[in-house]
C-alpha cells in the first residue's frame, strides 16, 4: 500500500503527469457492488469492477464484529482525466454492515474544456449500514471535476458518506483548478427528497481575495445519516477535528436525515486526518464499535 | 414612480421585517477570530464575507427562489414546491431556521398590514402546506405590492447585503462609516448578480427547481455559532 506523497503530506495514488490541457483520454466505466449478510457476515455478493476501478479483497477488521466487511477502492489508471465518465454503484442489502473507503486520494488531472464526472449512487436497505469514505480528490491546475453522488435510504438504514477536495500545483506557482461541482442527494426508498445540495466553484473564484473557502485550500463534507436517538454529540464531533488542525462546522441536516459535516482545512493532509477523526466518531456511534485501524 | 417608493419603503430598515434578529454567520466568524487567517475578522473580513454570500449563496440559491416565488404569484402548491426545495438545499441549520424564522417574522407584519395574499400564505404555512422561507414570502408578497422582478431582486438582495453590515456595526466589528463604505464598494457586484437572468423553467420538469450555493467558511462558522454559550444574534 506504499504510495506517492504530496508536499502536504496527503498520499496520492500517482506521480504528476504532464499537465498539458486535455492530458489522458476519455473513459466511459460502471462498476457495481453489492454487500448482503449472510452466515452472520457481510460478503460481496455481486460486483463488477472494470478498468479503471479496482477493488481489494472485504477485509474482516473487526474480530468481534465479523460482520462488518471493510472494502478498498482505489484507480488502476493514475487518477480522472478530461471528459472521464465514471458510475460507482454500491448496494447494501438488508442487515449488512459495509465499509468502503480508498487506500488513497485520487489526483484530478488538467482536463481541459472537458470535466471528468463521477458518479455514485448508494442504496441501503432496512437495517444496512453503508460507509463511502474516501480520501479527498486532489485537484491539480486546469482540473474541472464534477462529483455527483445519491444515497438511497430504507427505513432504519444508516450510513456515513464524505467527499472533499485539495488544491494543488505540484510546481508551486499557484495556478489554481478549473472547477469543481459537487451534487448530493439523499432521498428515502419511497422518493421523499430529504437533502438536495449543489455547489459549484470555479478556479477564479477559488483563488480571488473573496474564496468561500476563506484562505484555506481544502474542503471535505461528510453525511452522516441515521436516526436521532443514535447520533453522535455534535460538539464531541466538532473537537475531534479541531483537534487535527481541521476546521469543521456539523449542524442537523434537513428533514430529519442526520448530520451534515463540513471541513476546511490549509491542505489536503488536515482535511484528510480531520474527516477521518470525525468519521471514526461517527462511525463508532452508528456502529456500535470503535473504528479499526485501517491500513494505507 | 409609485413602484420606486413602495420599493424603498420594504427597503427601509425602519420597515419590521425581522430581519433584526440574524447576522447569517457574521457573528459566527467574527468569533472564529485568528482560525479564519489574519488577524481576525474586521472590515476587510466583512467586505470578504458579505461578497462570498452575495456570489456564492444570495446569486445561486435565494435569488432564484425569490424570482420563481414571484413568477408562482398565488399558487400555493408551486411556492410549496420552491419552499421544499430551500429547506432540502439548506444544509447548515442555522440558516435553515434564519430562512424560516426571518419570513415568518415578515409574513406576520404583512398580514397586520393587511398586504393582500398575506394572510392567505399564513394560513398555508399555519396548515403546513409550506414553511415559509423568507425568499418565498419576500417573492410573493412584493408582487402582490406592484413590484416587478427586477426591484424585487434588488430589495431582496440589498437587504442580505446590508443585514450583515448592520450586524456588523452592532457587534462592534466596524464603524457606520466604515459600514457605508463597505456596503458602496459591493453595490457594483450586487447590481451585477442581481441583474442576472434566470431561464423560465418547466415547474412539470423533475428537478427543475435548481439552487446552487457553496459558503463553507460561513457555514461552519454559522454552525459553531449555534453552539456558543453567548451571542447576540440568532445565526
Amino acid at each position: 500500500m506504499d504510495a506517492a506523497t504530496t508536499h502536504s503530506g496527503l498520499p496520492i495514488d500517482a506521480k504528476p503527469l504532464p499537465d498539458e490541457p486535455g492530458a489522458g483520454t476519455a473513459r466511459r466505466s460502471e462498476a457495481r457492488l453489492s454487500f448482503v449478510r449472510g452466515g452472520g457476515t457481510t460478503v460481496l455478493s455481486r460486483q463488477v469492477v472494470p478498468y479503471p476501478f479496482h477493488i481489494t479483497r472485504p477485509f474482516r477488521l473487526y474480530p468481534h464484529r465479523p460482520d462488518i466487511a471493510t472494502l478498498y477502492l482505489q484507480s488502476a489508471s493514475g487518477g480522472l482525466y478530461r471528459d472521464d465518465r465514471l458510475v460507482l454503484d454500491v448496494r447494501a442489502g438488508r442487515g449488512a454492515n459495509a465499509h468502503v473507503t480508498t487506500q488513497s486520494a485520487t489526483v484530478v488531472h488538467h482536463t481541459g474544456a472537458f470535466p471528468a464526472r463521477q458518479s455514485t449512487r448508494l442504496a441501503v436497505a432496512s437495517d444496512a449500514f453503508l460507509t463511502l469514505h474516501p480520501d479527498p480528490m486532489i485537484l491539480f491546475p486546469g482540473a474541472a471535476l464534477a462529483l455527483d453522488t445519491r444515497i438511497v435510504l430504507e427505513e432504519g438504514a444508516r450510513a456515513i458518506v464524505s467527499e472533499g477536495f485539495a488544491h494543488h500545483d505540484p510546481l508551486g506557482q499557484g495556478r489554481p483548478f478549473s472547477g469543481v461541482e459537487l451534487t448530493m442527494r439523499i432521498e428515502t426508498a419511497d422518493g421523499r427528497r430529504l437533502v438536495t445540495e449543489r455547489s459549484r466553484l470555479d478556479g477564479e473564484g477559488f483563488a480571488g481575495s473573496a474564496s468561500p473557502l476563506g484562505h484555506h485550500a481544502a474542503y471535505g463534507a461528510m453525511a452522516i445519516l441515521a436516526a436521532p436517538e443514535i447520533l453522535p454529540d455534535l460538539g464531541d464531533l466538532q473537537a475531534l477535528a479541531d483537534d487535527r488542525d481541521c476546521l469543521c462546522g456539523i449542524s442537523p441536516l434537513p428533514n430529519g436525515a442526520g448530520l451534515g459535516a463540513r471541513f476546511l482545512a490549509g491542505g489536503g493532509g488536515a482535511l484528510a486526518a480531520g474527516m477521518e477523526a470525525v468519521f471514526g466518531g461517527a462511525f463508532a456511534a452508528l456502529s456500535g464499535t470503535p473504528l479499526a485501524r485501517r491500513r494505507k | 414612480m409609485l413602484e420606486n417608493l413602495v420599493a424603498l419603503q420594504q427597503a427601509d430598515s425602519t420597515f419590521p421585517s425581522g430581519s433584526f434578529a440574524f447576522s447569517n454567520g457574521i457573528e459566527g466568524l467574527a468569533a472564529l477570530g485568528e482560525r479564519i487567517g489574519g488577524e481576525g475578522f474586521g472590515g476587510e473580513g466583512l467586505s470578504r464575507a458579505i461578497e462570498v454570500v452575495l456570489r456564492h449563496r444570495w446569486a445561486g440559491s435565494d435569488r432564484v427562489a425569490l424570482i420563481l416565488s414571484h413568477r408562482a404569484g398565488n399558487d400555493i402548491d408551486r411556492l410549496a414546491a420552491i419552499d421544499a426545495a430551500i429547506e432540502a438545499a439548506t444544509i447548515a441549520e442555522p440558516m435553515r431556521t434564519g430562512s424560516r424564522r426571518n419570513g415568518a417574522a415578515l409574513l406576520a407584519t404583512h398580514s397586520r398590514l393587511g398586504t393582500p395574499g398575506a394572510e392567505d400564505l399564513r394560513q398555508a404555512v399555519r396548515d403546513r402546506r409550506l414553511l415559509g422561507h423568507l425568499p418565498i414570502v419576500q417573492g410573493t408578497l412584493w408582487r402582490a405590492l406592484g413590484l416587478g422582478e427586477g426591484a424585487v431582486a434588488q430589495i431582496a438582495g440589498y437587504q442580505a447585503a446590508a443585514g450583515c453590515v448592520t450586524a456588523a456595526i452592532r457587534l462592534g466589528i466596524v464603524g457606520a462609516i466604515e459600514a457605508q463604505r463597505i456596503l458602496t464598494a459591493l453595490l457594483p457586484i450586487l447590481a451585477e448578480v442581481a441583474g442576472r437572468p434566470l431561464p423560465e423553467s418547466d415547474p412539470g420538469e423533475e428537478d427543475e427547481i435548481v439552487l446552487t450555493a457553496f459558503t463553507p467558511l460561513i457555514e461552519i462558522a454559522a454552525a459553531r455559532h449555534a453552539r456558543a454559550d453567548l451571542r447576540l444574534f440568532a445565526n
